[in-house]
C-alpha cells in the first residue's frame, strides 16, 4: 500500500526519470554529425568509365554524379530541377536563349575556380560527335563564356525540356585545361566540384570515394569516405548488409523485405522511381501487326497478380508507357483480366484455335524469367502457346536490333525530369530507339511529340503529353506491367538517406551517428 | 632432358599459334556485334558506323588479325571495347586474385586428400578405405553454387569465423577472405586427388614395396614414404595445372557468390560484352598458364621417372 | 600418370568382352538400387505424380512441406517433390547423352591417336591442346550463341568442349598398351591393324574410359546446372535440377525448400554415378 509522501516521491521519481530519458533521446533527432564512412552496394554492374559522355551503366552514371556538379540537378520531388553549378538563370523572350550565373566561390576540388568556359567546354564535348549522348544535346546552337561566370547557351529552337537536360550526367562540368592536357589520364583520376572525389577505383571490386573539402553546399557533404563494393549476387549482397559489413544495401530482393523488417535494426527504405517494366512486341511479325491480337493477349494477364508474385506488392501496375512523372497521364485505367474477351478478339482476328509465340529474356534477369513463366500459364487460358527462350545479352541485343523476335521484356528508366527523354526514346519512332526497333509507327505520335518539344506553354505540353500516353495505350503498343519501387536495406545508424525518382541518390546529405 | 624441353617448346610453336587463331576468329563468329551492345539503345546505324570505325571493327578481318598479333609480340594486347584503357593491366590486376585462389585451394585440398589417400590405399578394401571413398563421392557430388551458399551461410553469418566475400589487402586477409572459396573448390578437388594418389600409391605398392618389404622389414616403410611424397607431388601438380587453367577461365560461379575480383567472372562478361581485346587477352593468358604448367608437370614426371621418355 | 608404372597384370592378353558381374560387393548393390529408384522414379513419373511440373499456382506459392505437397511450393505455386521427380528425367539424360558421345568420340580419336603416333598422333594432340588450353566457358557460349539456345545445341557445345579430355586418357592406355609384347606378337603373326586394335586394345581402353565417364557423367550434370545457371543450358519452365537452384537462388534465405532439394537431388545421382564408378574400377582394374 502506498502512503501519501511516498507517492508524490514516487511521482517525481517518475517525472524525473521521464524528463531524463527524453533528454538522452534528444541527440537523435539532434543536427546531423560530420564525418564517417558509409559502405554501399553497387548491385547491378561495375562502373565502366567516368568520363561523362561515354557509359550508359547506371553505377558509373550515379557515381559520377557524386564527383561533379552539374549546372543544375533533379531536385527531391522528381519534378523541377534546382541550382547546383548554376545559381541562378532566366530565358530570353523568344525561348531561345539562356543565360545561366555560375555560382561565385564554386572550384573544383583541387581549387580551381569554375568557370563559364568549363561549362562551355563541357556542353561542346556533351554534344560532340564523340558523345555518346549527342542526341540529348542536339538543340544546343552554340555556348558563349561571356564572362568567367556567365555562360549564355543559343538553342536552335526553343526548348521546355533544355534544363532538364542540363540536368543530365553527360552535361556534369569538367575543368577545361586539365582534360586538354591529361587526355584520356585524366579520366582515370577524374578532378571534378562534386561532394566527393574519387580515390581509388579497383575494377569489379569497389569504388572509394572521399569527401571533398571545397564543395559549395556547406554544410554538406557530412560523410568522410564512401565505399561502394561492387556486389552483383543477390544472396551475396544481403547476406554482407546482415553481416554488418555493409551500411546500405541497394536492390533488395522483393520476398527478403518482409523478414529483414523484422530485424533488429534494419529499416527498409522503399521510394518510387521512374522505371517502366513492359513486355515490347515486334510490330513487323504477325500476328502483332493485328491490333485485336495485341488487345487479346493485354486482357489475357492478371497484372495484380504478376505484380504481387514477382514484386511482392512493392510497386503498381502500370497503364501509360510512361512511369509517373511530370506530366504523366493519370486517366488511363488499368487493363482489366478478361479472358471471355481475349478468345473472342482472338477469334475475330481469325486465331481462333491460339497460336505459337516466342519470348526473349535475358539471361541473369530473374525477374523476367518471373514474369514469362507466369505468362505462359496466363496465356495457355486463352489458346496461346509461349515459348520463353533465355538468352545471353550479347545476342539478345543482336536479335533485338536485327528485328529477329516476336517479343521482348524490357524496361526504361528516366534520366531527367522531362517527358522528353523516354518518349523520344521508348514512344517515338523518329526516335530511333525502342519504338524504332519494335516497328511501331504512329505519325500523330511522332507530331505530337516533336510539338511537345518545342512547346514552351506548360499547360499545352501536357496535353501533348496526356495526349500522346492515350495513343500508345489505346493502340497497346507495349504490354505495361509495373513501375517498380526502387528498394533499399539500411541499419538504423545511416541518416537521410534517399533516391530520387531518377534512382540516383544524394549521398551527400547523408550522415552516421555511429 | 634438354633436347626434350627444346623440343617441347618447339612444339608449343603451333599450338600457340592455332590458339591465337582460334581465338580470334571464334569470337568474331560468335553473332552480336560489340558496337551495338555498347551503344545499347543509341545503336542507330551511323553511330554503330561511327564506334566500329572508332574501335577499328570496321577494317578487313585479315588486317585486324595481324595488328593483334602485333599486338601480342609488343605486349600490349590491345584496349578493351568497354574500359577504354589497356586490357592488360585490368588482367595483371586480377590474376594474383585468381592464382592466389588457385594454389590456395590445391594446398587446401593436397592437405586433406593426401593422408586420406595414403591411408586409404594401405587399408585398401577394408572399412576405413570403403568410408573415405564414399566419404569423397559425396565431396564430388556436391553442386557448386550450393556449396558456396551454404558455407558463406553457416561460417561467415551464422559463426563469425570468415568475412563475408571480397579479397581484403594484406596476405593475412587474403587468407581469412578466401578461405571459404578455397574450401569450396577444394570440395572438387579433393575426391579427384584422392583417387589418383590411391589409385597411384597403389600401383607403386604392388610392384616395388611388396618385394621390397619382404626383404628388408623396417626399410620398408622409409620406402613407403618416400613413394607417398613423390606420388603426391605429382598428382597434385598435375592436378593443379588443369585446375589452375579450370579456375582462370572457369571459377565464375565461386568468384560471383563471395564477390571476388577474379579473371573468371570478368572473362564470362566480357564474353557477354563481345568485348573482343579483353577475350582475347584472357584467353592467352589462360593458355599461356595451362601450357605452361603442363610444361612444368611433364618435366617433373621427367625428372621424377627417368624411365619416362616420350616418342 | 607414369605409363610405365602400369603393371602388365592389368592387362588381359586376348580377353574377349568385358562381362561385368558386382556381385560381392554390398556398396556395389546399393549404387544399382539407387540408380534403379531413381530411373524408374524418372520414367513413371507422369504415371504416379497427379500434379503438373509446370502449372503455376500463384495463389499457393511457397508454402512449406505439408501432406499435399510433400516438399512444398515455390514461388510459382509449383509442387517441389512433382518438379524434382520430373527434374530427374532431364538430368538423366544429361549424364548420359553428351557422356556417351564424348566419350565415343574421345575414344576414336584417342585410339587412332595412340596407336599410330608419329604425326598423325602429332597432328591430334596439337589440336587437343589447343581446346584444352582455350578457356572452357568461352566456347560454350560461343558455341551456345551460335547455335542458339536449348538443350540439344547445349549437348552439342558439351561434346565439342569435352572430347580431349577422353581423347587425352584413351591416348596414354594406348601408348601404353601398344608397346606390351602380346601386341607385338601378333602384329609379328600378321593381325591387321583393325583387329589388333579392336581385340587386344580397346577392351582395355574402353575399360578405362568407362570409368572416366562415371565421374564424367556427374560432372555434366553439375555442368548443365552451371550452364541453366548462366542462361546457356535448358530454359524455363522445363524442370531440371541446375535450373531449379537457380531459379530459387533469390528465394535462398526465405524459402531455402527451393534450392536445398534440387541440391540434394544432384548430390544423390552424383553418389550413385560415382559407387557406380568406384565399384566397376575395382571390379576391372583390381590394381586400383
Amino acid at each position: 500500500m502506498w502512503r501519501g509522501c511516498n507517492k508524490r516521491r514516487l511521482f517525481h521519481t517518475v517525472f524525473a526519470i521521464v524528463i531524463l530519458a527524453s533528454l538522452t533521446a534528444m541527440p537523435v533527432l539532434s543536427a546531423p554529425k560530420m564525418g564517417g564512412t558509409v559502405r554501399m552496394s553497387l548491385a547491378d554492374s561495375d562502373a565502366t568509365s567516368f568520363d561523362p559522355i561515354v557509359p550508359f551503366d547506371n553505377m558509373s552514371i550515379w557515381t559520377m554524379l557524386h564527383m561533379y556538379d552539374q549546372l543544375v540537378r533533379v531536385g527531391k520531388d522528381g519534378l523541377s530541377v534546382e541550382p547546383d553549378a548554376a545559381d541562378s538563370w532566366k530565358a530570353s523572350a523568344d525561348g531561345k536563349s539562356w543565360t545561366l550565373h555560375i555560382r561565385d566561390g564554386l572550384t573544383f576540388a583541387d581549387g580551381s575556380p569554375v568557370t563559364a568556359a568549363d561549362a562551355k567546354f563541357t556542353l561542346e564535348r556533351a554534344a560532340s560527335k564523340d558523345s555518346n549522348f549527342e542526341d540529348n544535346f542536339a538543340l544546343i546552337d552554340h555556348a558563349v563564356a561571356s564572362d568567367p561566370h556567365t555562360l549564355v547557351v543559343t538553342l536552335k529552337k526553343p526548348s521546355a525540356s533544355f534544363l532538364a537536360y542540363l540536368s543530365l550526367y553527360a552535361a556534369s562540368i569538367v575543368p577545361e585545361k586539365l582534360v586538354n592536357t591529361r587526355g584520356k589520364g585524366f579520366w582515370e583520376r577524374p578532378v571534378g566540384s562534386g561532394p566527393y572525389v574519387m580515390t581509388e577505383w579497383v575494377q569489379n571490386d569497389h569504388i572509394v570515394l572521399r569527401r571533398n573539402a571545397r564543395y559549395w553546399q556547406k554544410p554538406y557533404p557530412y560523410l568522410d569516405e564512401l565505399r561502394f563494393d561492387v556486389l552483383i549476387d543477390d544472396n551475396t549482397r544481403m547476406l554482407k548488409f546482415r553481416g554488418g559489413e555493409l551500411d546500405i544495401a541497394t536492390n533488395v530482393p522483393p520476398n527478403q523485405i518482409e523478414q529483414l523488417k523484422r530485424v533488429n535494426g534494419v529499416v527498409v527504405k522503399l521510394f518510387p522511381q521512374m522505371r517502366y517494366d513492359d513486355i515490347y512486341y515486334n510490330h513487323a511479325r504477325k500476328p502483332f501487326n493485328d491490333i485485336r491480337v495485341r488487345r487479346a493477349l493485354n486482357s489475357g494477364i492478371d497484372r495484380p497478380a504478376i505484380l504481387r508474385s514477382v514484386l511482392f506488392g512493392y510497386g503498381r501496375v502500370a497503364t501509360s508507357m510512361l512511369p509517373p512523372m511530370l506530366y504523366w497521364n493519370n486517366q488511363l485505367p488499368p487493363y482489366p483480366l478478361d479472358t471471355a474477351r481475349a478468345k473472342s478478339l482472338l477469334q475475330e482476328a481469325g486465331y481462333g484455335n491460339g497460336f505459337s509465340t516466342e519470348i526473349l529474356i535475358n539471361a541473369g534477369d530473374s525477374q523476367a524469367g518471373q514474369i514469362a513463366t507466369i505468362l505462359k500459364d496466363e496465356w495457355k487460358a486463352i489458346g496461346v502457346d509461349l515459348k520463353v527462350t533465355v538468352l545471353e545479352p550479347g545476342t539478345l541485343r543482336a536479335r533485338s536490333k536485327a528485328g529477329e523476335f516476336d517479343m521482348i521484356k524490357g524496361y526504361y528508366t528516366s534520366d531527367v525530369i522531362d517527358p522528353d527523354e523516354l518518349v523520344a526514346f521508348g514512344m517515338d519512332y523518329a526516335g530511333g530507339a525502342i519504338a524504332k526497333r519494335m516497328g511501331f509507327k504512329n505519325d500523330r505520335l511522332t507530331q505530337l511529340a516533336a510539338a511537345a518539344e518545342a512547346e514552351i506553354n506548360p499547360q499545352k505540353r501536357k496535353a501533348m503529353y496526356f495526349e500522346i500516353q492515350k495513343i500508345a495505350y489505346d493502340q497497346v503498343a507495349t504490354i505495361p506491367l509495373y513501375y517498380a519501387d526502387n528498394r533499399t536495406a539500411l541499419w538504423s545508424h545511416v541518416h537521410d538517406f534517399m533516391q530520387l525518382p531518377t534512382a540516383n541518390y544524394r549521398l551527400w546529405e547523408t550522415w552516421v551517428s555511429k | 632432358m634438354g633436347r626434350y624441353l627444346v623440343r617441347r617448346l618447339l612444339l608449343l610453336m603451333p599450338v600457340a599459334l592455332g590458339i591465337t587463331i582460334v581465338t580470334f576468329f571464334l569470337l568474331r563468329l560468335i553473332p552480336g556485334d560489340p558496337a551495338v551492345i555498347m551503344l545499347d539503345n543509341r545503336a542507330t546505324a551511323e553511330n554503330v558506323a561511327r564506334l566500329r570505325h572508332s574501335l577499328g571493327l570496321d577494317r578487313p578481318l585479315f588486317v585486324q588479325y595481324l595488328l593483334f598479333l602485333k599486338n601480342i609480340a609488343t605486349g600490349r594486347l590491345g584496349e578493351s571495347l568497354i574500359y577504354r584503357t589497356q586490357v592488360l593491366p585490368i588482367i595483371l590486376g586480377r590474376l594474383p586474385v585468381t592464382l592466389f585462389l588457385a594454389v590456395y585451394s590445391t594446398v587446401l585440398a593436397a592437405l586433406v586428400a593426401v593422408p586420406l589417400g595414403a591411408w586409404a590405399a594401405l587399408r585398401k578394401g577394408r572399412a576405413s578405405d570403403q568410408a573415405i571413398r564414399l566419404g569423397v563421392l559425396f565431396s564430388l557430388a556436391t553442386p557448386n553454387y550450393w556449396a558456396a551458399i551454404v558455407l558463406l551461410l553457416v561460417f561467415s553469418i551464422e559463426l563469425r569465423w570468415f568475412p563475408v566475400g571480397g579479397y581484403g589487402t594484406t596476405f593475412g586477409d587474403h587468407l581469412r577472405h578466401l578461405f571459404l572459396p578455397a574450401l569450396t573448390i577444394a570440395l572438387s578437388l579433393t575426391p579427384i586427388l584422392v583417387r589418383t594418389l590411391r589409385h597411384n600409391i597403389l600401383e607403386v605398392l604392388r610392384t616395388d614395396y611388396v618385394r621390397t618389404a619382404h626383404a628388408k622389414g623396417l626399410e620398408a616403410a622409409r620406402v613407403f614414404t618416400r613413394h607417398v611424397l613423390r606420388n603426391s607431388l605429382i598428382s597434385t601438380v598435375s592436378v593443379l595445372g588443369v585446375h589452375l587453367g579450370f579456375l582462370v577461365g572457369g571459377a565464375v560461379i565461386t568468384e560471383t557468390v563471395y564477390a571476388i575480383p577474379g579473371t573468371g567472372f570478368l572473362l564470362i562478361k566480357s564474353t557477354f560484352a563481345r568485348d573482343y581485346p579483353m577475350v582475347q587477352g584472357l584467353t592467352l593468358m589462360f593458355a599461356s598458364l595451362v601450357i605452361l604448367v603442363n610444361l612444368l608437370t611433364d618435366m617433373t614426371y621427367a625428372v621424377l621417372d627417368p624411365r619416362v621418355r616420350y616418342d | 600418370m607414369i605409363d610405365e608404372i602400369r603393371a602388365a597384370p592389368a592387362l588381359r592378353p586376348g580377353r574377349r568382352g568385358f562381362g561385368i558381374r558386382l556381385h560381392g560387393s554390398a556398396t556395389a548393390w546399393i549404387a544399382v538400387a539407387m540408380l534403379g529408384i531413381t530411373v524408374f522414379a524418372a520414367a513413371s513419373a507422369p504415371v504416379l505424380i497427379h500434379y503438373d511440373p509446370t502449372k503455376t499456382d500463384l495463389a499457393n506459392s511457397l508454402q512449406p512441406p505439408s501432406a499435399a505437397h510433400w516438399l512444398g511450393t515455390d514461388n510459382f505455386g509449383r509442387d517441389i517433390f512433382t518438379r524434382l521427380v520430373y527434374g530427374a528425367r532431364v538430368d538423366l539424360q544429361i549424364g548420359t547423352i553428351p557422356t556417351a558421345a564424348t566419350f565415343l568420340v574421345g575414344l576414336v580419336i584417342g585410339s587412332v591417336a595412340g596407336y599410330y603416333g608419329g604425326v598423325v598422333d602429332g597432328t591430334l594432340m596439337r589440336i587437343v591442346d589447343v581446346s584444352m588450353a582455350f578457356p572452357f566457358y568461352v566456347l560454350v557460349i560461343a558455341i551456345v550463341a551460335m547455335l542458339g539456345p536449348g538443350l540439344t545445341n547445349m549437348y552439342a557445345a558439351m561434346i565439342l568442349a569435352g572430347w580431349v579430355s577422353y581423347a587425352r586418357v584413351i591416348r596414354g592406355e594406348v601408348l601404353a598398351a601398344r608397346t606390351h609384347e602380346y601386341v607385338l606378337g601378333a602384329r609379328a603373326l600378321g593381325a591387321s591393324d583393325f583387329r589388333v586394335i579392336r581385340r587386344h586394345l580397346l577392351p582395355n581402353v574402353v575399360t578405362v574410359g568407362i570409368i572416366f565417364a562415371m565421374s564424367d557423367a556427374v560432372l555434366n550434370i553439375l555442368l548443365g546446372g552451371a550452364l541453366s545457371f548462366l542462361g546457356l543450358g535448358v530454359q524455363p519452365p522445363t524442370p531440371e535440377w541446375g535450373l531449379m537452384i537457380s531459379e530459387g537462388r533469390d528465394f535462398l534465405l526465405t524459402s531455402p525448400a527451393m534450392v536445398l532439394f534440387p541440391g540434394l537431388a544432384l548430390l544423390w545421382v552424383g553418389v550413385t554415378f560415382n559407387l557406380l564408378g568406384d565399384r566397376l574400377t575395382d571390379r576391372l582394374r583390381p590394381g586400383g
